[in-house]
């Protein structure tokens, strides 16, 4: 059997041990945190699920570790590389680990299981890499608009509405900025690399970045229609000065919405939690924009995954325990906790989530989503495209440079030589 | 006393005794003999092998001859962004470590009261643990709330956004490497309180200036020093990881400037796993430093001045 | 060379005094300790601003423009790194590795370079050589192919890949060990010897005791290289409770990115035992290098 672990916990929750009995099978399950996006809250829903887990399967226990989101992924990696890798863990990005070899092919146990019945069809679909199933939604959420209704109060500006287009988002936000007062009209996240991959506005500035089987970056990253995308996304930074300024994440993470002084920031339900639990403004949300007049809003939607590790010794019961976590009850546990918002239609509307003020904006948006976010797409996104795209957003902020045609002309041929060289030096047959 | 051994002088010619004295020195230096075998020997084996397959660690290892060195050596843009980074990083950051540490050698070596004080002071920060000390140079270079800028400002001088600029990552990683500068310095002051005093008086009494007397005594006298430290610190440098992984990220942070080779060795190994690329990088690295120091070893006959040069002159 | 020629062309003195020499000498002092507080000011101003983050509170620690005093003292900020993280764990960590790590060294380091110092054997200078120049070898060649054996014999996410090649020796601190033990007179052993002494007794009673002050040494570089070592807990643990102070901080600093204050307090204390270690051992550490620093 595996080498047991400690049942270790860290940061609020005091060390606890379970002493063995009668030699359960334990699973070692590991999840990120994020800051911005986790609260006391979530790290008790950790716990709390998993004893709930472990209630209804007397023979397994689960040994939990806690670790930041950054660098998580290394661990797991270093870990499996060890032998030692988690039975189960989560996080928002897998494809490269999967394409190792290193992530169970879930499609046999979600054929044999009903429990993905329910979920949305983006969060689903999210988890299909190479016709492989390789992930289950912990969770399902879309990105939105959250604007703060003090500075719009302040200004006298009506708070903005569904149906508006992202020139009417790039012009509020530039009348509400305020630079004496620091005062800005837009979140950091808009002026950044994200702005084209993790935030509502990916599929409403008029271009995207890759095609959807991740291979090519050509004809698209550098299309005239993603090049005005992303000019526009830089602009909010440099010509408009209505993105906070990078120095402000220093101080309130990417989240800067959270101080209070910015009047609009693409945030998904991620962030809805730590949001309720500090701001102290008041603040509502509203759809996306969308690209003009003629077009309608093409949702961004996301979710964290659980995934399982194709050397684990006790599939069996992590695949219990994957399916406990991704079915109704832990979805219900974790929705009425006010962590996770569930990855299912039917919670959503149990709860009466779905007439919800703020949360019907993420529903309608989650049950119209289409397209997968481009940085699921390949297996080498992160080595060879969001590197490429950072050094353009780099080029521009700190460099200076204004020649947006070629410099994304340069990343377009750069990433593109990345990902030809990836998928070169892969096996035949993958 | 003088006990020399011939290389390798038979076993049988060894009388009864010596043959006890030769088993108890093996018997001395096998905890080394043995660690050497198997925590250096077999891995640096091992790792040239690697260096020629494909590998994720899990499974078995795909032969693939040169092909690492070849893609390394002609495609791999990370590479060559890594190799510019370490060596542009070597070239300021060397001399200018010879440069502080002599300058603060001479500060310490001045015979006033109260210098023990501040050659404690200059030594302090070199054995800060360099996370640490990564960490509080981070915070000192933010470019809004960084003390650094605040300084400069006293000046009129906008500081930069030192870490997001890819301009500024290399001035800032070597400035943090300087602040370290006191480590070499007591170094240069053994050398310097090395140095017969009796030749500064004799040097003075022959009129020459203070100028004269460090170029023409100081600096030949402390060469063999200089070399010594140089040597070291060009390993060092090519083995930069932690400052670069705390201050800029294990992907070198914008435009990958400040991708040092050790983290591109670490990102191909740790964090993508292809083992056996990771062990080329290491190769090419190991070889290109075993040429710089030769070279190094080579040229210090030109500038280095040996005490046996000195009696040989007289 | 160089310095002969000055001795041939002795020049006459014959720049023109206009100060007295103790004028010329207070001078002299002014200048000289002006520049060493300027230097001073610079070097120690990362550490007071470590320090005075520390004692900052959230607020203060991003005021604009920066305050250098913090006001009101914040003290909480360290019991607070000690509540976020297991910040004891860390530092517990890092003591029992620098413990075995100095076992291990001190007991390979003192034999091996004993036998290379004081024993004759066939093959001594070539060994000598081999083990000089794998300090010229990076250790990143051998990085992955330990990574893997230590994988593959169960080691990872253990302390034993951490501790277990001390117990081999370092070749730095061997060489350093050996240059010591070479000054040591050969008479002594001969004289033990003649008394019927072995080897191993001549090593323990004599040469041992004679070599403490390099042993000293041994001491203080293991300490601060283990405390400060950050590269391969990083690689080989996994566990957060394994965590030394030095992956600790920066797992502290994956954690909470933007709590300065609690990341300078957990800086500060880091860098507390290797400067206390410091102030107690400079005179040894600066005297031995000084003897070690020529050699080279």
């Amino acid at each position: 059997m595996k080498k047991v672990f400690v049942l270790l916990v860290f940061l609020l929750v005091p060390f606890l041990g379970i002493a063995a009995q009668d030699n359960p099978i334990t699973i070692v399950n590991w999840w990120a945190t994020e800051r911005g996006r986790d609260t006391a809250a979530t790290r008790e829903l950790h716990f709390q699920l998993a004893r709930a887990f472990e209630a209804n399967h007397p023979n397994v226990q689960v040994a939990l570790s806690l670790y930041p989101n950054r660098g998580f992924g290394t661990r797991v990696l270093t870990a499996i590389a060890a032998g030692e890798g988690p039975d189960v863990w989560y996080q928002f990005y897998a494809p490269d680990i999967a394409a190792q070899g290193f992530l169970e092919d879930l499609t046999p146990y979600l054929e044999a299981s009903t429990v993905d019945e329910g979920w949305f069809e983006s969060a689903r679909r999210r988890g299909v890499y190479n016709g492989m199933t390789y992930g289950v939604p912990r969770d399902a959420v879309s990105g939105f608009i959250a604007y703060n209704m003090d500075i719009f109060d302040a200004a006298g500006l009506a708070y903005p509405e569904d149906g508006w287009t992202v020139e009417d988002y790039r012009a509020t936000a530039l009348a509400l900025t305020d630079a004496d007062a620091e005062i800005y009209g837009a979140g950091g996240i808009e002026g950044g690399e994200g702005c084209m991959m993790w935030s509502p506005f990916s599929f409403n500035l008029g271009g995207d970045l890759t095609s959807e089987d991740g291979r090519t970056v050509t004809g698209l990253m550098d299309s005239a229609g993603t090049v005005e995308a992303m000019r526009w996304c830089l602009g909010l930074v440099t010509e408009d000065q209505s993105a906070t300024p990078g120095s402000m994440a220093e101080q309130f993470g990417e989240v800067t919405f959270m101080s209070g002084d910015v009047a609009l920031q693409s945030l998904s339900d991620w962030e809805i939690p730590a949001l309720t639990e500090q701001a102290d403004f008041n603040w509502g949300v509203v759809a996306p924009p969308r690209f003009d007049e003629n077009s309608e809003v093409v949702p961004w939607a996301d979710s964290y995954m659980y995934y399982m590790w194709s050397g684990s010794d006790s599939k069996d019961a992590a695949w219990q325990l994957i399916e406990y976590l991704s079915g109704p009850e832990a979805q219900r546990i974790a929705a009425e906790a006010g962590v996770w918002a569930p990855n299912s239609p039917a919670v959503w509307e149990e709860l009466g989530w779905d007439q919800d003020p703020i949360k019907s904006v993420s529903y309608n948006q989650l049950i119209n989503s289409t397209l997968v976010p481009n940085y699921l797409r390949s297996q080498f996104f992160f080595d060879c495209v969001y590197p490429a795209l950072g050094d353009v957003r780099t080029r521009w902020i700190e460099g200076g440079e204004r020649e947006l045609e070629v410099m994304m002309a340069d990343a377009t041929v750069q990433a593109q030589a990345c990902l030809d060289d990836g998928y070169s030096s892969l096996p035949e047959g993958s | 006393m003088v006990r020399r051994f011939p290389l390798f002088a038979a076993w049988s010619d060894l009388s009864r005794e010596r043959r006890k004295e030769a088993i108890s020195g093996y018997l001395f230096i096998s905890p080394w003999l043995i660690g050497f075998i198997v925590f250096f020997l077999i891995p640096i084996i091992a790792s040239f092998i690697l260096s020629f397959t494909q590998w994720n660690i899990v499974g078995t290892p795909t032969w693939v001859g040169l092909d690492n060195y070849r893609d390394i050596l002609t495609t791999d843009t990370r590479f060559q962004k890594a190799v510019q980074v370490t060596l542009t990083y070597a070239a300021f950051y060397l001399p200018l470590e010879v440069l502080c540490g002599i300058g603060l050698a001479l500060l310490m070596n001045q015979k006033l009261r109260g210098i023990g004080v501040f050659r404690t002071l200059y030594y302090m920060p070199y054995v800060v643990p360099s996370v640490a000390a990564s960490l509080v140079w981070v915070w000192m270079l933010n470019g809004r709330y960084g003390v650094v800028n605040t300084v400069l400002t006293w000046f009129g001088v906008q500081g930069p956004n030192w870490l997001e600029n890819p301009g500024y990552i290399l001035p800032s990683l070597i400035m943090i490497a300087l602040w370290g500068v006191g480590g070499s310095s007591i170094i240069y002051l053994a050398g310097l309180q090395n140095i017969p005093e009796v030749m500064y008086e004799a040097a003075t009494v022959d009129g020459a200036n203070r100028f004269q007397q460090f170029f023409r005594i100081t600096l030949p006298l402390l060469s063999p020093t200089i070399f010594f430290q140089l040597v070291l610190g060009v390993i060092g440098v090519f083995q930069t990881f932690t400052p670069a992984f705390i201050a800029s990220g294990a992907n070198g942070g914008p435009l990958q400037s400040g991708l040092f080779y050790m983290l591109y060795v670490y990102n191909r190994g740790f964090v993508t796993l292809r083992m056996g690329y990771a062990s080329a990088l290491a190769w090419i690295l190991t070889a290109f430093i075993l040429v710089i120091t030769l070279m190094v070893l080579r040229s210090s006959r030109y500038w280095v001045y040996y005490e046996t040069d000195r009696s040989a002159n007289k | 060379m160089a310095v002969t020629k000055s001795y041939e062309q002795p020049r006459p003195a014959a720049r023109p005094m206009r100060l007295t020499p103790q004028q010329a000498d207070t001078i002299e002092k002014v200048l000289g300790y002006a520049s060493l507080i300027a230097v001073a000011i610079v070097l120690v101003l990362p550490l007071y601003w470590m320090l005075s983050t520390a004692l900052k509170t959230p607020e203060q620690t991003f005021a604009l423009p920066p305050e250098w005093i913090p006001n009101p003292i914040q003290w909480d900020n360290f019991a607070a790194v000690f509540r976020e993280v297991p910040f004891g764990r860390f530092i517990l960590n890092s003591f029992i590795l620098v413990g075995l790590n100095i076992i291990g060294e001190l007991f390979a380091v003192t034999l091996v370079a004993y036998g290379f110092a004081r024993l004759r054997f066939p093959g001594r200078s070539i060994l000598f050589l081999i083990m000089l120049s794998t300090l010229m070898i990076p250790y990143h060649v051998t990085l992955v192919p330990r990574f893997i054996l230590f994988s593959r014999i169960g080691w990872i996410n253990t302390y034993l890949p951490l501790f277990v090649p001390a117990f081999a020796g370092s070749s730095f601190l061997i060489f350093m060990v050996r240059q010591y033990m070479m000054s040591i007179p050969f008479d002594l052993d001969e004289a033990a010897y003649i008394d019927g002494a072995t080897r191993f007794q001549t090593f323990w009673y004599i040469i041992l005791p004679l070599s403490r002050p390099a042993l000293m040494l041994v001491v203080v570089f293991t300490f601060v290289g283990v405390w400060n070592d950050f590269l391969q807990p990083l690689i080989y643990l996994n566990d957060p409770n394994l965590f030394t102070v030095s992956l600790g901080l920066s797992f502290f600093q994956d954690v909470r990115d933007t709590n300065w204050n609690l990341l300078m307090a957990g800086s500060l204390m880091a860098s507390i035992p290797p400067l206390l270690l410091f102030f107690f051992a400079q005179r040894q550490l600066i005297g031995g290098i000084s003897v070690e620093g020529l050699k080279g």
